[in-house]
């Protein structure tokens, strides 16, 4: 390629992938001539998993691509946004101020660039990039600040954002300073402040002002709005069948390949791999037991990843709620449970092949991620050593006891997602082999989310979390997180993780950040309070005439920076 | 559903009570006995239903000495097994014994059926009798609580009550008796109100008989068979309820085999594993089958309006 | 004396209304009430933030206060002054049930009325088609059957129409898609649609949507085919036994004449009655296969949002399913005693 070629394309390059911080080290003269020699897979190896690439030099204009969806968006206004599905066409239709690339880097979206604090680490200067909104008007610093507003001022106490009890504490003030800078203050050192509200696409004042702070809950634009920012715009929404969009041609990165995008709504994952095989949908995630049977499928090319989730189970600690609790109490019993899980064995058959087993408190797609020295591979005999060791003796029965205590409890997930459901069962079914009796009864998700955020009135639960970008688990593991609508179910306790999790929260370098959050992992090894089982993958089937589809770990349903260089080879 | 079956026929066969000779019990029962008995196909469809439920009771002795497993045994090696030597029916996706789980899941299907059959019968028919014999405001409230009941469609009602608690196999047979149990009374009360007219009736009441004697001597045999029917008819729409349920995520869960939650969850194996479709498939069309044919049977034999 | 048989029937639905919105109301909200409809597991969310929400929502009311506030009792309370006697409420009282307003969904804010009544349609359709189907193959199965009785042909026509409610309708249904969608597809044939109601952007027009209406339709008729299709044969045998048809042999009209113009029509004409008693549940009868096809209807809408604890919006569909079916049972039964003056005296 040419010189010119090949520069526009290492910028390219550079803007979807960010500054990395190997790049700063390897210096940028050095990083050009690697990639200038087709290097691209040295510099992924560096960074880890490939990152999917673009090329555009076949791109045909027109065409329309659908993808298939297992539920109906319901409300896809940024301040409102809480399911995939609405996230997925939200971020499509609202570019936001920063977003975020496959590998969970921060890129700049209608920023100029990612705000870095300032020196007295609680202001952050934003610089907004010119642009349009669809109907023309420019996107201003009045946008933005009217976008936060309704989520954290008085005057709009009444619109129903669940962002507003975390702005009220974080935020201090966001300021217009001029057509084109917002200050944003927050009340103290806050590093997932960036991450956290500044990923959030931003609403056009001229709009939605006109509107009392109480209509906005139950308007009709927070489904079909009538003027965006990103790359494509709503034309109509069939409610429960499909949600149809066009390409915007004020889009600030560049007119969209696509005419058309449409999400459709499919009954359920196994359906979804039928219709990529029959070629109703284009995209879709297909059920894992679909996988194997879309290998040999000639139209369609299958994806799949570690996504930023896992699937754990939390063991109820609080005597105070179940006495249960005695037998999850002992940190030797702990361990004897989950050195008795085939993990392996869990993620070749339960999921297909399509899991990983777990190594650690967070997800591999994390950048916080370590391998914690304390491992547990699987061995039933050492399980049932350690378990003899602290005193649980097997009865006649077979199942073991302790001070008149029966190892038996209940262990629940929720109905409707297949894998979990047979997940509890093998895990039960792996601990009545050490002489545990262990039940199992899937709960409706609502009155799972009850027990283990409210009442708490469960013995073990079993469940699956997708992680935010920013590595902040106070809300998991926190002391300050037991209760009142938190995830600590467990009711775990130790002071030095509360500590370094209040610490890591207010520590803005990333080096350090990284270093206090592996000080976590390696505690909650050792604790095991809640120890996680897989890490589950992300499956996708992609129509072979769709291209540039780039998911990957964090750019999978949402964010989609990449989205507007998607084409169909037939043009179509 | 199968309540209007019921109703419809009734109904039509005849639109008045009036003309029917009020016969002796005795050779009324004697002879519906052996009308049922020349009905071949009927009766054929009554020894399925007899032999399932023989089967099904016997399920752990299958479990001891024929298949040598648990319904719940997990062997993850054999996940899919296709039929074969170990697995004579194969093995489901933890590797559990199908033939196994057919048997003991024959005891939860089978066992929801008739309990269900049986709660709304003695409900509904108590409701039923109530409500004809007292007439006036009693029977007005009862009715208009069973108008409630109806009002409210089925399905959103098991859904509602449902999502309540996760049901086993009572409390599953609870929720859809609940539903079911206002058709039944509907159905009585039309039969007491024809029955109780009759000059049998009135005798009786003016020899001095209380009016528990009245209900349960004299009005209960007569209105009896159009429990039966209801009840035969019955079985399998709540055998294909429970199903419903299932695959709607509201019935009972593995590990715990029925058949309407193996054929739900063999759903998503169809195509490498259709064995686990078919053979759960089968046994509920069998059954729902032989209880319908069984139940059109005994109403053919047992209503007096089809003489 | 028909003016005060209805409004005698009308008093009477009244407290039947009632008793429904009492009925799925405290079923709904027994449940683990400190749900906030809507919100995932998310690992930022705090304490707080729920708190707030299930405030907003006006969940953190007590249970009677929240009835009357749905059904439209405080809004009257509060119109004529008495709002203090409405002990825990907070904020003003919104139109409910008796101003004709079903409120705002709790998990995405859409008005539940605007959801009901657009996706009412796709379940009419739905429902529609399905009796339709279900006539126009339960007549032939019927009248051939009784025409040809004790036959073969009749064995297996009632076999047919009592084994295809003998099935599970889910059951058949996602076999049908395997087979009509899938299977069709891998043979290169051309294959119907296997869910929805139209296709993305080159659909929509009339061909399309029949192909997408077409399988779920014929599903859910396989239910009124079992009862139809019997009920015609024997009404059917009853009226081929009447005298006016022996007449009309005698008289020397062809026999195909005598079958098809003169028994079929008064054949035929009881099966209304029974289609009628279908209607009260046109709204809710085809949630499951509104489920397996992904048609956009009410029942799956009902059913969908029954999981995620969107109370509104379910009361709402409960509800008006209900209303539908004491208004159509009255309305059934004033048609009754219109043509049958016993009952009107009854």
């Amino acid at each position: 390629m040419s010189r010119n070629e090949a520069e526009s394309q290492f910028d390219r390059f550079l803007d979807e992938w960010s500054r990395r911080d190997f790049l700063r080290g390897m210096g940028g003269a050095l990083a050009f001539a690697a990639f200038a020699a087709g290097g691209i897979e040295f510099l992924e190896a560096c960074g880890g998993n490939p990152a999917p690439t673009t090329n555009t030099q076949n791109a045909v204009r027109g065409g329309h691509v659908v993808e298939g969806q297992i539920s109906d968006i319901s409300n896809i206004n940024p301040i409102f946004i809480n399911d995939v599905p609405s996230s997925l066409v939200g971020y499509l239709v609202y570019s936001r101020l920063v977003t975020a690339d496959g590998k969970g880097n921060l890129i700049p979206d209608l920023a100029t660039s990612v705000p870095k604090v300032d020196s007295d680490q609680v202001t952050y200067k934003v610089t907004l990039r010119d642009a349009k909104w669809s109907d023309g008007q420019p996107i201003t610093a009045d946008d933005v600040v009217f976008t936060y507003q309704l989520m954290f001022d008085p005057k709009y106490k009444a619109v129903t954002s669940r962002f507003r009890a975390q702005l009220e504490q974080y935020l201090a003030s966001v300021t217009a300073i001029d057509q084109k800078t917002i200050v944003f203050k927050t009340t103290k050192p806050y590093a997932p402040f960036v991450i956290s509200f500044m990923n959030l696409g931003m609403l056009p004042k001229h709009i939605w002002e006109k509107l009392q702070p109480a209509e906005i809950n139950s308007s009709t634009m927070n489904q079909v709005p009538q003027v965006g920012s990103g790359a494509m715009l709503p034309v109509k929404w069939d409610k429960g069948s499909q949600y149809q969009l066009k390409r915007n041609d004020l889009f600030w990165r560049g007119k969209p390949y696509l005419d058309g995008y449409v999400t459709k709504v499919v009954p359920d994952a196994v359906q979804v791999a039928n219709q990529l095989k029959t070629g109703e949908i284009d995209v879709g995630n297909p059920d894992l037991s679909q996988w194997d049977s879309l290998a040999n499928v000639e139209t369609i090319n299958r994806v799949s990843y570690v996504a930023p989730s896992f699937d754990y189970y939390i063991q109820n600690l609080d005597s105070a709620k179940t006495p249960k609790a005695a037998i999850f109490g002992d940190v030797q019993v702990r361990k004897a449970l989950l050195t008795a899980l085939d993990r392996q064995k869990v993620a070749d058959k339960v999921y297909f092949g399509l899991a990983a087993p777990a190594d650690s408190s967070v997800s591999g797609a994390q950048w916080v991620h370590t391998t914690p020295k304390t491992q547990y591979p699987y061995s039933q005999s050492k399980a049932e050593q350690m378990l003899d060791a602290a005193g649980w003796a097997k009865g006649a029965d077979g199942i073991r006891a302790k001070n008149g205590v029966r190892m038996e409890w209940e262990l629940r997930t929720n109905v409707g997602n297949k894998v979990r459901e047979t997940l509890i069962t093998v895990l039960a079914d792996q601990w009545k082999q050490i002489g545990a009796n262990v039940t199992t009864k899937p709960v409706q998700f609502p009155q799972l989310v009850t027990q283990l955020t409210q009442s708490r009135d469960f013995e073990m639960i079993l469940l699956g979390i997708s992680e935010g970008l920013d590595p902040d688990t106070t809300q998991l593991w926190s002391s300050k997180s037991i209760g009142g609508g938190a995830l600590n179910g467990a009711a775990y306790k130790n002071p030095k993780v509360d500590d370094l999790l209040d610490q890591a929260v207010q520590t803005l370098d990333r080096e350090k950040r990284k270093g206090l959050y592996q000080q976590v992992q390696e505690i909650l090894m050792e604790d095991l309070p809640a120890p996680l089982v897989t890490y589950p993958k992300s499956v996708w089937g992609i129509s072979k005439r769709v291209k540039n589809f780039n998911v990957a770990a964090w750019n999978g349903a949402s964010p989609r920076p990449w989205f507007k260089d998607v084409y169909v080879v037939d043009g179509k | 559903m199968i309540d209007q079956l019921a109703i419809d026929e009734i109904q039509r066969a005849g639109t008045t009570s009036a003309g029917i000779t009020g016969r002796r019990a005795k050779s009324y029962w004697g002879e519906s006995w052996e009308r049922l008995r020349a009905n071949r196909i009927g009766m054929l469809a009554g020894y399925v239903i007899l032999f399932l439920a023989v089967v099904a009771i016997l399920a752990p002795v299958l479990s001891l000495l024929v298949t040598h497993v648990q319904p719940d045994r997990q062997d993850l090696d054999s996940q899919f097994l296709p039929p074969g030597p170990q697995h004579w029916l194969g093995a489901d996706e933890t590797g559990r014994d199908t033939l196994t789980r057919l048997v003991w899941g024959a005891r939860v299907s089978l066992g929801v059926g008739f309990l269900t059959v049986t709660m709304q019968i003695i409900v509904g028919g108590c409701v039923g009798l109530v409500a004809g014999f007292f007439s006036g405001w009693v029977d007005n409230v009862l009715m208009r609580i069973v108008d409630m009941v109806l009002a409210i469609p089925a399905i959103f009602l098991f859904i509602l009550m449902a999502i309540l608690f996760t049901p086993n196999a009572l409390t599953l047979s609870l929720i859809i008796a609940s539903v079911g149990w206002g058709g039944v009374a509907r159905l009585v009360r039309a039969e007491v109100l024809s029955v109780r007219s009759r000059d049998f009736m009135l005798a009786t009441r003016s020899l001095g008989a209380s009016n528990v004697r009245l209900m349960g001597r004299h009005l209960l045999p007569n209105v009896l068979p159009v429990m039966i029917v209801a009840a035969s008819l019955g079985v399998g729409a709540i055998i294909l309820a429970e199903a419903a349920l299932d695959f709607l995520g509201f019935g009972i869960h593995p590990p715990t085999p029925s058949w309407g939650n193996m054929l739900s969850n063999a759903q998503t194996y169809f195509a490498h594993s259709t064995w686990l479709v078919v053979f759960p498939g089968v046994m509920i069309f069998a059954t729902v089958l032989a209880a319908n044919l069984f139940g059109n049977a005994v109403r053919d034999a047992f209503d007096p309006r089809l003489r | 004396m028909l003016a005060k048989f209805v409004l005698r029937r009308a008093l009477a639905a009244i407290p039947v209304v009632v008793g429904v919105t009492v009925i799925t109301f405290f079923l709904m909200h027994s449940t683990a009430g400190s749900y906030v409809p809507g919100l995932a597991l998310n690992p930022n969310l705090t304490a707080k933030d729920v708190a707030l929400l299930r405030s907003q929502l006006g969940l953190d009311q007590p249970l009677w206060i929240q009835y009357l506030d749905w059904t439209g009792v405080a809004w009257l309370v509060e119109r004529v002054g008495l709002g203090g006697l409405l002990v825990g409420a907070h904020g003003d009282a919104t139109p409910g049930l008796l101003q004709l307003s079903f409120g705002q969904s709790m998990v995405d804010g859409t008005s539940v009325s605007s959801q009901l009544f657009d996706r009412l349609p796709n379940t009419i359709l739905l429902t529609v088609t399905a009796i339709l189907v279900g006539i126009a193959l339960s007549i032939p199965l019927g009248v051939i059957g009784a025409m040809r009785r004790g036959t073969r042909v009749d064995h297996a026509f009632t076999t047919v129409s009592v084994a295809g409610v003998a099935v599970p309708q889910f059951w058949l249904g996602l076999i049908c898609i395997l087979f009509f969608s899938v299977r069709l597809h891998d043979w290169g044939l051309p294959f119907l649609p296997s869910s929805g109601i139209q296709t993305p952007f080159t659909g929509g027009d009339l061909l399309d949507r029949l192909a997408h209406l077409i399988m779920p339709a014929t599903v859910l008729s396989f239910v009124y085919l079992a009862i139809w299709s019997r009920f015609t044969r024997s009404s059917m045998l009853e009226v081929l036994s009447q005298d006016y048809v022996r007449t009309a042999r005698a008289k020397g009209m062809g026999d195909r004449r005598v079958t098809y113009v003169h028994a079929l029509r008064n054949a035929v004409i009881p099966l209304v009655t029974l289609v009628g008693l279908e209607l009260p549940g046109l709204v809710s009868g085809g949630l499951v296969v509104e489920a397996v096809f992904g048609w956009p209807g009410i029942g799956l809408l009902a059913y969908q949002r029954a999981l995620a604890y969107d109370y509104t919006m379910v009361l709402g569909i409960v509800t008006f399913a209900a209303v539908l079916v004491v208004v159509g049972n009255l309305l059934a039964d004033v048609l009754y005693a219109v043509f049958d003056p016993r009952i009107r005296l009854a």
